[in-house]
C-alpha cells in the first residue's frame, strides 16, 4: 500500500512538474514524464497492477491536459502493454535500446493523440505535429529515458522490501 | 472456467478499462460542447493539487527572471517602462474600443453603452502550468469557482484576447489557448471592417479565414473581436495581420494572423468575470453566484 502511494505521489507530482516546467521552457523540450513513468512501471510491475497505474496516470495526464478525458488514459495502457511486451521477448537493458523504444513510444503517443483528436472531435493535428514538435520531444524522450528509467528503477527497488506488488514483480522476473 | 478466466484476466481488464476510457472520453465530449465542466473539490482534485504545487515550482522561476528584469537592467528605467508599457497597452485597448464604437456607430449613446459593456469585473489570475501534450494549447491557472471564474468566461491581458475558461475546480481552473485548434473566435478587421473566424493552428501564427473574397484585407491589419460567437465581448484585440492569401478561385480568402498576446510568455491574466449570453442558454438562466456545482451560475449580471 505505502508503494502505491509512493508510486501515485511520484506520478502527480511529475506530472505537476512537468506542467510547471513547461511553462518556462519550451514544451517540446520538456521531457515527457508521465510516458517514462508509464514504461518504467513495464519493468517492474504486473500485468494487472501497472495497467491499473498507467490508467491513473493516463487520467491525471488527461486532466492537466486539453485532451478529452480518457485519451492518454487509452494511449498510457496501450503503451505499458507495447512495453511489457517487448521487454518480455528483447534485452531492454541497454540504454541506447531502452531509449530507441521510448522515442518510438512518444511518435506512437503522439500519432494516436492525432487520431483521436481527428476522430472525436474531427480536428486535425497533424500539421503541428508536422512542424517539428513531435519530432523533437520524441528525441528528448529519448535521450532521457535511460537516466530517468535507471533512476525511476533504483527508486522502486528501493521499496521491493516492503511491497507486495513489487515482490510479485520481482518473483516473476525471478522465475524469467 | 475459473481458471479461463483467470488466464484472460489482463485482457478482460484491459478491455474493462478501455469501455470506462470511452465512456468517459464521450462524456467529456458532450460537456467541452456544452462549455466545460466545473466540478466541486473532490471531482477538480487534480487542479487543486497541481496550482499549488505549480505554483511554488513556477514562483522561483518567476523571481530569478523578475530579478533578471530588475536588477540586471536598469532597475527604475526598467520598471518605469514596465509601467508605461502597461498604461500604453491599456490605452490602445481604451482607444481601440472607442474608435470601435465610433465606427460602427458616430452616436455618443452608443460608446457609453459600449463601455458599460466592458466594465465588467476582472479576476486576475497566475498561470501555474502548461499543457502536458505538445499538441494542445492549454493552461492551468491559481483561480478558480471561489473567485468567481466559471466555464465560458474569457481570458484576456492587458494586450488581448488569451482563451477560454474550459474546466474549474474551487481553487484552479484550465483555460484552453486561442491557439489551440479547437478555439475559434469570430473577429472583424478594425479598419475595413471585413469579417472572418479567426482560428487557433496549434502554433503561431492564427488563421483568419473565411473573410469575403474581395474584402479589404491588409498586412498590418489589427483584428478585433466582433462579440457575434457570443463568447467573447467586441473589440478585444486578437492580433495582427501578417499576410494575406488571395486565392484566384473561391468564394473566400486567408489571412495568416500574429497574434496580440506572447502566448510563450503568459504569466499573468485577467479572467472576464461575465459568461456571455450564449453561456448562460447552456447553463440555465443566471442565479445564486456562489453557487459551484456543474450548472453553477456564478456569473455577474450583464
Amino acid at each position: 500500500m505505502k508503494t502505491a502511494l509512493a508510486f501515485f505521489a511520484l506520478a502527480c507530482g511529475l506530472l505537476v512538474f512537468q506542467g510547471a516546467i513547461s511553462r518556462v521552457i519550451p514544451p517540446h523540450l520538456c521531457p515527457d514524464f508521465a510516458l517514462l513513468f508509464v514504461a518504467g512501471l513495464a519493468f517492474r510491475l504486473s500485468s494487472l497492477h501497472g495497467l491499473l497505474f498507467a490508467a491513473v496516470v493516463g487520467y491525471l495526464a488527461d486532466n492537466l491536459s486539453g485532451t478529452l478525458l480518457g485519451e492518454h488514459a487509452i494511449l498510457y495502457t496501450t503503451i505499458f502493454l507495447v512495453m511489457r511486451v517487448l521487454n518480455r521477448q528483447t534485452d531492454l537493458s541497454g540504454g541506447f535500446r531502452r531509449g530507441l523504444v521510448v522515442g518510438l513510444l512518444t511518435l506512437l503517443q503522439g500519432l494516436g493523440l492525432i487520431w483521436m483528436a481527428y476522430f472525436f472531435r474531427e480536428q486535425s493535428l497533424l500539421p503541428v505535429a508536422l512542424d517539428g514538435g513531435l519530432w523533437i520531444q520524441a528525441l528528448v524522450n529519448a535521450i532521457a529515458a535511460p537516466f530517468f528509467l535507471s533512476w525511476f528503477l533504483r527508486f522502486m527497488r528501493d521499496r521491493d522490501s516492503e511491497s507486495p506488488l513489487s515482490r510479485h514483480a520481482l518473483g516473476q522476473e525471478v522465475l524469467r | 472456467m475459473r481458471e479461463f478466466l483467470y488466464r484472460l484476466r489482463v485482457p478482460l481488464l484491459f478491455a474493462g478499462l478501455l469501455l470506462c476510457f470511452l465512456i468517459t472520453l464521450l462524456a467529456d465530449r458532450r460537456a467541452l460542447r456544452e462549455g466545460g465542466t466545473d466540478t466541486g473539490f473532490l471531482p477538480g482534485i487534480v487542479y487543486e493539487v497541481a496550482a499549488p504545487i505549480g505554483n511554488v515550482i513556477v514562483t522561483p522561476f518567476d523571481w530569478i527572471a523578475e530579478g533578471w528584469r530588475n536588477y540586471l537592467y536598469l532597475v527604475d528605467v526598467n520598471r518605469e517602462n514596465e509601467e508605461l508599457r502597461e498604461e500604453i497597452s491599456q490605452l490602445k485597448e481604451v482607444n481601440l474600443q472607442y474608435r470601435e464604437a465610433l465606427v460602427s456607430s458616430e452616436n455618443l449613446q452608443r460608446i457609453v453603452e459600449m463601455r458599460s459593456g466592458f466594465e465588467v469585473p476582472m479576476q486576475p489570475g497566475q498561470v501555474v502550468g502548461q499543457d502536458l501534450s505538445i499538441l494542445f494549447r492549454s493552461v492551468l491557472l491559481n483561480r478558480g469557482q471561489t473567485s468567481g471564474i466559471l466555464s465560458g468566461m474569457p481570458v484576456v491581458t492587458g494586450n488581448g484576447v488569451v482563451g477560454l475558461v474550459t474546466a474549474t475546480s474551487p481553487h484552479a481552473s484550465k483555460v484552453m489557448l486561442l491557439q489551440d485548434r479547437q478555439s475559434a473566435i469570430d473577429g472583424i478587421v478594425e479598419r475595413s471592417r471585413a469579417r472572418g473566424i479567426v482560428r487557433g493552428h496549434g502554433d503561431e501564427p492564427l488563421v483568419f479565414e473565411l473573410i469575403a473574397r474581395g474584402d479589404d484585407v491588409r498586412a498590418g491589419d489589427i483584428v478585433i473581436s466582433s462579440g457575434l460567437g457570443g463568447v467573447y465581448p467586441r473589440g478585444l484585440r486578437v492580433g495582427k495581420i501578417v499576410e494575406v492569401s488571395d486565392p484566384e478561385e473561391g468564394l473566400v480568402q486567408t489571412a495568416r494572423l500574429a497574434p496580440s498576446v506572447d502566448f510563450g510568455r503568459l504569466e499573468q491574466v485577467f479572467v472576464l468575470l461575465r459568461r456571455a449570453p450564449t453561456m448562460n442558454l447552456l447553463y440555465g438562466v443566471e442565479g445564486d453566484s456562489q453557487k459551484i456545482g456543474p450548472r453553477a451560475e456564478g456569473v455577474p449580471k450583464e
